[in-house]
C-alpha cells in the first residue's frame, strides 16, 4: 500500500499524498524497532522438572524475565523445537516483571544437555511478520533415560514376595517376636490372656514386621539389546518398585547405590543411569 | 476487563469517520446515505451480533458497484467514481462480520478514503485528519494482533493501559519521522499525473479583461487571493499589479503585449516580497507595485511590468519578489503610442465634450490629469457595487446618470477621457489593499480586494492614478472596506493555514534543492574556527561529564556494594580470560572451575557463602575479595 501511494506521490506531485507516505514510511521503521525492542533485553532461565526422561515431552518451566526499563513485553511465544505446534504464550509482561511459563521439551537422548536453544518469537507490534531471537542458554539440564517396561527376573519375584523379610519393627503381621506388657495402646487382640492370668497383669504378644525385601538392580544383567535398552528398563524397574513402596538399589559399574526408599534416592538412582559411560 | 475487541471495534470505526468525513462533500448524494447508513447499521450490528449482510451478497454488491464506477471511469473523471467506490466498499465492510483480515480491509480502504480527499482538496483539515488517522490505524493495528492471537482476549484496565500506552509509541514516532521523511522523498519536476490534482479554482475578483456594466451588481468573495510576506506598509502603497489592459473595443479593456517600448523602474525604496499563490487559471504573477524582478519561478516579463508564469499555476507557488515603491516608471524608449490612444469608435457625446474641454483648457498633461480629477469630484461619484449602470453606455451612465459604480467603472471613465484628452493611459489590473497578519509577518490580499487603476504617460513616466480615490465616499467604502480587521481567531487560522500551504503545498523539487544548497552552504559557514570550538568544547564537554556522572551514578545506586563487587569480580574475568559475555545462569564456582584459576575458586566459595546466608562478608574479607579480583585483572600468574 505505502508503495502504491508512493508511486502516486511521486507521480502527481501532491504532497498531501507525500505526507501520508512519509507517515506509513515512519510507522515501518518504528514498527520495526519496536518489533526488535519487544524481543531485547529479556533474560530466560530454565526451572526443570525432577524428572526429565528421554523421548519423552515434558513441560519445562521457563522463567522470563523483562529487563526493559521502560517498556512491557508482548505476545511472546517460546519454544525449544522449531517443529512443535505447541509454545508457551506469554501475552503481557510488564517492565521488571518475572513470570514463569511451561515450554514442551523433548530431550532426544538421556544424559547431560548443557545448552539448550530456546526460541523467543512474538509478531508485536503488527502482525504482518513475525519477529524471532534464539537464545543459547548454558544451564545444564539431566534427561533420564526413557523408561522400558521389563521384568528382572528373580528381582521382581523376590520383591512381589511380601513377607519374605522379617523387620526388627513392630508390626501387626509377622511372627511373636517377644511378650510385653499391655500399655494401654495396643490391640485387644494382642492380649496374652493365658499369661496374662499367670501374671496377675495383662501381657501382649509383640508381633515382628514384615516388610518387602530390598532389590539390587544391576542394569547390566537386564535383558535387552544393549545398554540404551537395559538403562531404560533399570529406570522402569527403579520407579516401578520405588512406586510400590519397596527398597531400591543399584549397582552399576564401580558405581553401587544401597537399597533405600523415597524420592531423593529414586532421583540418584535415575541420574547414574542417566550419566552412565555418557564420558 | 475489557475486551480487545471491543477496543478494537472502537478503534475501526474512527479510523472510518476519518477517512470518509474529508471525503464526504465530494461523494454522490446516493453514496453519502449509504455510508452514513451502513455506519450506523455497522455499530448496531456489532451490539447485537447480527450482520445485516451475508459474505455472498456483500460479494455481488461490491461487483456490482466496480461495474457501475467502472463504466464512469475516463481520462477527465479519474478520482469522483474511484472514492466513490472505496466509500461503498466501506460501506459493505462495514455491515458485514468482521475477521481478523476484515478490520486490516477497513483500515486500508480508509487510508485510500484519505489519500484520495487529497486529490480534491488541499484543505489544511487533511493534517488533523492525518495525524488523528496514523494514531487510529497504527493502535488498530497493534490491537488487531492481539485479536488476531486470541480473539476472545480480555485485558485487565491496567493492561489495557499498558498496551495502549506502547502502541502510542508507534504512530508518535511516525509522525516524528513523517516530518524528516516528508522533505527529503524524492519529487519530480514534472508529475506525469498532474491532472489527478485538484482544479484550480477560477480567481472571482480578478480577470483579466474590464468591462464595465457588464454586471448589475459585483459581490467578489473573501477567498484568498494570495499572501504576501513582507514587512507592514502603508495602505496607500498596498498596490498589487497583476496585468496591463492597453486596447479597448468598445466597453471593454483588454491586453495585447505591447511590441514596441522598454520600461524601467527607477528611484523609490527597495522591498521585498515573498508571495504565495494558490493555484489558479490564470498565468499572472502579482507583484508589489512597481515590480523590479522576481526569484524562485520561471517567469516572463513583459516590458510593461507584467510577469507571467512560463507554467500552469496548477499547485500553488511561491516567489520573491523585488520592488521599489514609489519608483517612477520610466519609459527608456518610444512607445506605441497609438495603441495608448485609442478610443472605442463610438463615445457618448457628453463623454467627447468633457474630454472636449480639458483638452481646450489644459496643455500639457499635468494640467489635463488635474482637470479631469476635477471634473470627477464636482460630479460627486460614489463607490459602490450595486444599482450599477448598465452594459449599453456605462461609462456615460456612471458619469452623468447613475454616478456611483465600483473601481472599473471609476477606471475606465478615468482612462477613456485621458484617452481622448490625447494622454497615453492604460488600465493596470491587480489588487489593492491588504489584511497584515501580524503572526505570520504577511499581508493577506482576498478576492474582494481586486482593483483597477489607471497609468498615464507624463513626461516620459507611467504615473499611477487611482480614480477611485475620486470618489465622494471613498474614505468610507474604498479603503475602508479593504482594511476591514481580522479577528484574533481568523488571523491564527490564517497564520495555520499560510505556514501550511508555505510549508506543505509548495514544496516541490526546486524548493528540495534550494534546502539541500541552502543547507550545505550553512555547514561551510560554520567551518571549524578556533575560538568557536573552544566554546562549543567548553559547553559539551562539562555537559558530557555531567550526563555520564548521572548515568553512572544511576547504576551504582541500585547496587549493594556487594553486587559492585561481583560486577568488578565478572569484568575481571571478561578481560583476563577474554569472555564476551558470562552466561547469567552460569554459576561462580562452576565458572572458576572452568576457568581453572585457584584465585576464581577462592572468590568464587566465599561470595556463595555469603551469598547464600552463611557467612556474611566482613569489612576484611571484602577487602581481600578486592584484592584478588585486582590481582585477577592484572592477570599475575595463577601459581604465584
Amino acid at each position: 500500500m505505502t508503495l502504491l501511494l508512493g508511486f502516486g506521490a511521486v507521480n502527481t506531485g501532491n504532497n498531501l499524498l507525500y505526507l501520508l507516505v512519509a507517515a506509513l514510511l515512519g510507522f515501518m521503521a518504528v514498527s520495526g524497532l519496536l518489533g526488535h525492542w519487544n524481543l531485547k533485553d529479556i533474560q530466560v532461565t530454565l526451572e526443570p522438572p525432577d524428572e526429565i526422561y528421554a523421548a519423552v515431552e515434558t513441560l519445562m518451566r521457563v522463567r522470563v524475565h523483562n529487563r526493559h526499563r521502560l517498556l512491557p513485553v508482548f505476545l511472546l511465544d517460546l519454544y525449544f523445537d522449531a517443529q512443535t505446534s505447541r509454545t508457551g504464550h506469554l501475552p503481557l509482561l510488564k517492565k521488571g516483571e518475572r513470570e514463569s511459563i511451561g515450554v514442551p521439551i523433548t530431550f532426544n537422548a538421556r544424559g547431560k544437555h548443557q545448552h539448550q536453544h530456546l526460541t523467543i518469537s512474538s509478531a508485536f507490534p503488527i502482525n504482518f511478520f513475525v519477529r524471532r531471537r534464539v537464545l543459547e542458554l548454558n544451564q545444564s539440564v539431566i534427561a533420564f533415560p526413557r523408561p522400558l517396561v521389563c521384568r528382572q527376573p528373580g528381582a521382581t519375584d523376590q520383591a512381589q514376595r511380601a513377607g519374605a523379610l522379617e523387620s526388627q519393627m513392630k508390626g501387626t503381621d509377622g511372627d511373636i517376636s517377644r511378650i510385653g506388657n499391655y500399655q494401654g495402646t495396643e490391640p485387644l487382640k494382642m492380649i496374652h490372656w493365658k499369661l496374662s492370668a499367670r501374671h496377675d497383669s495383662l501381657k501382649i504378644k509383640e508381633l515382628s514386621s514384615l516388610q518387602h525385601p530390598p532389590v539390587q538392580i544391576e542394569p547390566l544383567t537386564l535383558p535387552g539389546t544393549g545398554l540404551e535398552q537395559q538403562l531404560r528398563c533399570a529406570t522402569y524397574l527403579i520407579n516401578d518398585l520405588t512406586r510400590r513402596n519397596r527398597p531400591v538399589g543399584l549397582k552399576l559399574g564401580a558405581v553401587t547405590l544401597p537399597p533405600a526408599l523415597g524420592p531423593g534416592h529414586k532421583l540418584r538412582l535415575l541420574k547414574e543411569l542417566a550419566l552412565y559411560a555418557q564420558d | 476487563m475489557l475486551r480487545i475487541k471491543t477496543l478494537l471495534t472502537i478503534l475501526t470505526y474512527l479510523v472510518v469517520v476519518l477517512g470518509v468525513i474529508p471525503l464526504f462533500p465530494w461523494l454522490d448524494a446516493p453514496v453519502q446515505f449509504s455510508a452514513v447508513g451502513a455506519f450506523c447499521a455497522g455499530l448496531l450490528a456489532e451490539r447485537r451480533q447480527r450482520y445485516l449482510m451475508g459474505p455472498r451478497l456483500a460479494t455481488v454488491l461490491t461487483c456490482a458497484f466496480f461495474a457501475v464506477y467502472l463504466v464512469q471511469l475516463n481520462f477527465n473523471n479519474v478520482v469522483a467514481p474511484v472514492v466513490n467506490l472505496l466509500v461503498l466498499l466501506l460501506s459493505i465492510r462495514l455491515v458485514t462480520e468482521k475477521q481478523g483480515r476484515h478490520y486490516l480491509q477497513i483500515f486500508v480502504l480508509a487510508l485510500f478514503c484519505l489519500a484520495g480527499s487529497s486529490l480534491l482538496s488541499l484543505s489544511m483539515l487533511y493534517l488533523p485528519a492525518l495525524i488523528l488517522m496514523i494514531f487510529g490505524v497504527t493502535i488498530g493495528l497493534v490491537l488487531l494482533t492481539f485479536f488476531q492471537r486470541d480473539p476472545s482476549l480480555r485485558l485487565s484496565r491496567a493492561q489495557s493501559t499498558s498496551l495502549l500506552k506502547t502502541a502510542a509509541i508507534l504512530p508518535t514516532g511516525s509522525l516524528l519521522l513523517m516530518l524528516g521523511l516528508f522533505f527529503i522523498l524524492p519529487r519530480t519536476q514534472f508529475p506525469l499525473w498532474n491532472f489527478l490534482n485538484p482544479d484550480a479554482a477560477a480567481t472571482a475578483g480578478f480577470s483579466e479583461q474590464v468591462r464595465p456594466g457588464a454586471f448589475v451588481s459585483s459581490a467578489a468573495s473573501k477567498n484568498m487571493a494570495f499572501r504576501a510576506e513582507c514587512e507592514e506598509m502603508g495602505a496607500e502603497d498596498l498596490y498589487w499589479r497583476g496585468t496591463v489592459l492597453n486596447t479597448i473595443e468598445g466597453s471593454t479593456w483588454k491586453r495585447t503585449v505591447p511590441s514596441q517600448g522598454r520600461e524601467r523602474v527607477a528611484g523609490g525604496i527597495p522591498v521585498t516580497c515573498t508571495i504565495t499563490l494558490p493555484a489558479t487559471a490564470t498565468q499572472f504573477l502579482f507583484t508589489l507595485d512597481r515590480p523590479v524582478a522576481l526569484e524562485g519561478l520561471q517567469y516572463q516579463q513583459h516590458s510593461d511590468q507584467v510577469f507571467l508564469s512560463r507554467r500552469p499555476l496548477r499547485k500553488s507557488v511561491s516567489y520573491r519578489c523585488q520592488s521599489r515603491l514609489g519608483g517612477a516608471l520610466e519609459q527608456l524608449s518610444t512607445p506605441d503610442v497609438d495603441l495608448y490612444l485609442d478610443v472605442p469608435a463610438s463615445v457618448a457625446p457628453r463623454v467627447l465634450q468633457v474630454a472636449e474641454r480639458i483638452r481646450q483648457q489644459a496643455e500639457t498633461p499635468h494640467q489635463r490629469i488635474a482637470l479631469l480629477e476635477e471634473f470627477f469630484r464636482q460630479q460627486q461619484l460614489n463607490y459602490a457595487t450595486t444599482d450599477l449602470p448598465g452594459v449599453a453606455a456605462p461609462i456615460d451612465e456612471f458619469l452623468f446618470a447613475k454616478k456611483r459604480g465600483y473601481c472599473e467603472f471609476f477606471a475606465s471613465s478615468f482612462a477613456l477621457l485621458l484617452r481622448l484628452s490625447e494622454v497615453p493611459t492604460r488600465l493596470v489590473g491587480g489588487y489593492h489593499g491588504g489584511e497584515y497578519n501580524n503572526f505570520g509577518g504577511y499581508y493577506l490580499v482576498t478576492e474582494d480586494m481586486a482593483h483597477v487603476w489607471v497609468e498615464a504617460l507624463v513626461d516620459g513616466q507611467w504615473q499611477r492614478l487611482d480614480p477611485s480615490r475620486l470618489a465622494a465616499n471613498a474614505a468610507t467604502t474604498l479603503l475602508a472596506s479593504r482594511q476591514q480587521g481580522l479577528s484574533l481567531v481568523k488571523r491564527t487560522l490564517d497564520s495555520l493555514e499560510y505556514m501550511w500551504t508555505q510549508v506543505v503545498i509548495t514544496y516541490d523539487l526546486n524548493t528540495q534543492i534550494n534546502l539541500v544548497r541552502s543547507s550545505g552552504i550553512r555547514l561551510k559557514g560554520m567551518a571549524p574556527k578556533t575560538t568557536t570550538l573552544r566554546r562549543a568544547g567548553l559547553i559539551i564537554l562539562p555537559l558530557l561529564l555531567g550526563g555520564a556522572a548521572v548515568l553512572w551514578w544511576r547504576t551504582h545506586q541500585r547496587l549493594t556494594p556487594q553486587q559492585r563487587l561481583l560486577q568488578r569480580y565478572q569484568n575481571a574475568l571478561q578481560q583476563r580470560y577474554k569472555l564476551a559475555h558470562i552466561p547469567p545462569a552460569s554459576g561462580l564456582v562452576e565458572l572458576a572451575l572452568e576457568l581453572d584459576d585457584p584465585r576464581c575458586l577462592i572468590f568464587a566459595r566465599r561470595y556463595s557463602a555469603m551469598l547464600y546466608g552463611k557467612h556474611p562478608l566482613s569489612a576484611a574479607e571484602f577487602r581481600q575479595l578486592d584484592a584478588l579480583v585486582a590481582e585477577i585483572r592484572q592477570g599475575q600468574d595463577k601459581n604465584n
